[in-house]
């Protein structure tokens, strides 16, 4: 009988198969982005010859463009000190937030009573357009970064928020019991099952938050500064300085980019469970 | 540690336990349940869904409080020392996706600070040997079938080495092959550690199949209904068991049995049939 048993437990070659699969679908995602880079080149180029034909003050050309975004960062006009106020102003902001968002998340998703008394406000303030105190932010603390930061904190916190919220429910509920009937401590329960559990939901909040430091940092600097990326923008949109606006414009977009990027890095390195699982699915 | 006349390891006595629903109404879903478990023995508790049977097996192990009565191991009410000598089996593995197989098998040995990390680690690839997954320790729980998933479930609690195994219905969610031949063989294992087992379920088969004892419940309120001893030799073979005339006078009996609640609401129905074909 304990023959037959080890028999029926043999699964060497069904996970021999999982092996392998994974294998191959790891070597596949090398050659996922290639598409992209052929289409962008392809609308580069196409942008070129379009722009050829109209008035620079329209679309420009992605020469000109060059030409100034080569002057900005190397050339006689660098705006390094704008692009340094800016970053400044967003990771300082996205810093807090991720703070704010996590401690506020982690006590929504633990605590019901928190979660009863704060739900209504939370919804109203993640469905109000919150452009909208940005002239108060201004006439509070004055036209400087203060005020930029406080916007940028006040939108980059709600998907943290709301994601690390809905993380510590659903882990909470899926793992709590296992965690009891294992014995654990409460701080081990914390430790061990809800962090853990939390992390991808904490690293998805973050990563549409390192995209809206970007939005929010632009839209902040076109109203309230006299410096950063945002305050270009207004200011060469207003001189119809098209090849310039869109010479920023491509830097502002590269430092979303690299947030999102940073971030997606982050989530493959720490919670690659989340990735894989997804793709798994 | 002293045993009682009868040598019963695991006794319920009179527990009782009401939920409230939004509106604060009481509906009391278990209702004077008493039940014992004799070292060794594999004791099914077969009902409906909804009849209480995942509740009365979190009273068991201390997951959710109640209301009336009170759960003994080894004459002792349960406490920290008691619960740590059960192990749980859930219905879904319930496997943490962030560590690995063996990494959850050990889960179920952290709050045992008398472990040493080795011996933790020892026992896990034990208990993965037992149930055939050695291989697939460092695996994730993603990469694994369900059945798989399910037998790691099933690791983790055997890594406790657990006075009592408390198992919710562990196959309920595989397809029926898997779950055939998981039953089989999970089956075969407890026999060959003799290991005391509660098991809930709502398949008839499987209940005869593996237990030395079935607990038939009925609903709302659950209430342990009937109980049926399962006289049958071991080792049972499912083809074997199937058309052994012992197994299928109890199935009939259960089945009846069941159908005799089952007809208090049927009945009015069949009134309305007849009635409109007269
Ligand atoms: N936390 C809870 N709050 C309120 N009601 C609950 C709760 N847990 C269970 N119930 C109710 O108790 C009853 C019994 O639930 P339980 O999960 O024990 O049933 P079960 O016999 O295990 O069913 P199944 O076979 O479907 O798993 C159900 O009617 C369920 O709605
Ligand atoms: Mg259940």
């Amino acid at each position: 009988m304990a023959v037959s048993l080890e028999e029926g437990f043999s699964d060497a070659t069904e996970l021999q198969a999982i092996d392998n699969a994974l294998q191959r679908s790891r070597l596949r995602t090398g050659f996922k982005y290639s598409g992209t880079l052929y289409l962008i080149l392809v609308l580069l180029v196409l942008w070129q010859i379009i722009g050829s034909f109209l008035d620079p003050i329209y679309i420009s050309k992605p020469t000109i463009v060059a030409n100034n975004l080569w002057n900005m960062l190397f050339g006689k006009t660098q705006i390094w000190h704008d692009i340094a106020v800016s970053a400044f102003e967003m990771y300082i902001g996205l810093a807090i937030a991720l703070v704010i968002g996590s401690v506020f998340g982690l006590a929504i998703g633990r605590s019901r009573i928190i979660r009863g008394i704060t739900a209504p406000y939370v919804v109203f303030l993640n469905a109000t357009p919150l452009v909208i105190t940005l002239p108060l932010l201004a006439i509070w603390l004055g036209v400087d970064e203060k005020a930029r930061i406080v916007f940028i904190v006040l939108l980059a916190t709600w998907p943290i928020l709301l994601n690390v919220a809905a993380g510590c429910r659903n882990v909470s509920g899926r793992f709590t019991e296992l965690g009891h009937s294992a014995g654990l401590s409460r701080t081990d329960l914390i430790r061990k099952i809800i962090s853990p559990g939390v992390l991808p939901y904490f690293l998805t909040g973050a990563r549409i938050s390192a995209g809206l430091v970007v939005i929010g940092m632009v839209v902040s600097e076109m109203e309230v500064s006299l410096v950063g990326l945002g305050y270009l923008l207004a200011s060469y949109a207003s001189g119809f300085q098209t090849s310039k606006l869109l010479a920023v414009f491509v830097i502002s977009t590269v430092f979303g980019l690299i947030n999102v990027g940073l971030l997606s890095l982050a989530t493959r390195t720490w919670a690659p469970w989340a990735v894989l699982e997804r793709k798994e699915r | 540690m002293t045993l009682n006349d009868d040598q019963c390891l695991l006794e319920v006595r009179g527990v009782s336990k009401a939920f409230s629903d939004r509106r604060h109404n009481r509906k009391v879903v278990l209702d004077n349940v008493s039940l014992k478990v004799q070292q060794g023995e594999f004791v099914s508790i077969l009902g409906k869904s909804g009849c209480g049977k995942t509740t009365l097996l979190r009273i068991i192990d201390s997951l959710i409080e109640w209301d009336e009565g009170e759960v003994l191991l080894e004459n002792q009410l349960v406490g920290k020392a008691q619960r740590q000598r059960m192990a749980f089996v859930f219905q879904d593995s319930n496997l943490l996706p962030w560590r690995s197989v063996k990494e959850n098998v050990e889960l179920n040995l952290e709050s045992m600070k008398e472990l040493s990390s080795q011996e933790r680690s020892d026992r896990a690839i034990e208990a993965l040997r037992l149930v055939g997954l050695e291989d697939a320790a460092d695996h994730a729980p993603y990469q694994l079938s369900g059945g798989m998933q399910q037998r790691v479930g099933v690791a983790r609690a055997l890594a406790r080495q657990p006075a009592v195994f408390l198992m919710d219905e562990p196959f309920g969610h595989l397809d029926n092959f898997t779950r055939e031949r998981l039953q089989q063989e999970i089956g075969a294992l407890i026999e060959r550690l003799h290991a005391t087992v509660v098991f809930v379920t709502h398949d008839i088969d499987e209940a005869i199949l593996l237990s030395d004892k079935i607990i038939l419940m009925e609903s709302d309120p659950g209430r342990v209904s009937k109980v049926f001893n399962v006289d049958l030799p071991r080792p049972r073979w499912r083809y074997n068991v199937r058309a052994h005339p012992e197994a299928m006078r109890l199935r009939e009996e259960i089945v009846t049995d069941l159908h005799l609640k089952i007809a208090d609401w049927v009945q009015p129905e069949e009134a309305m049939l007849n009635g409109s074909e007269s």
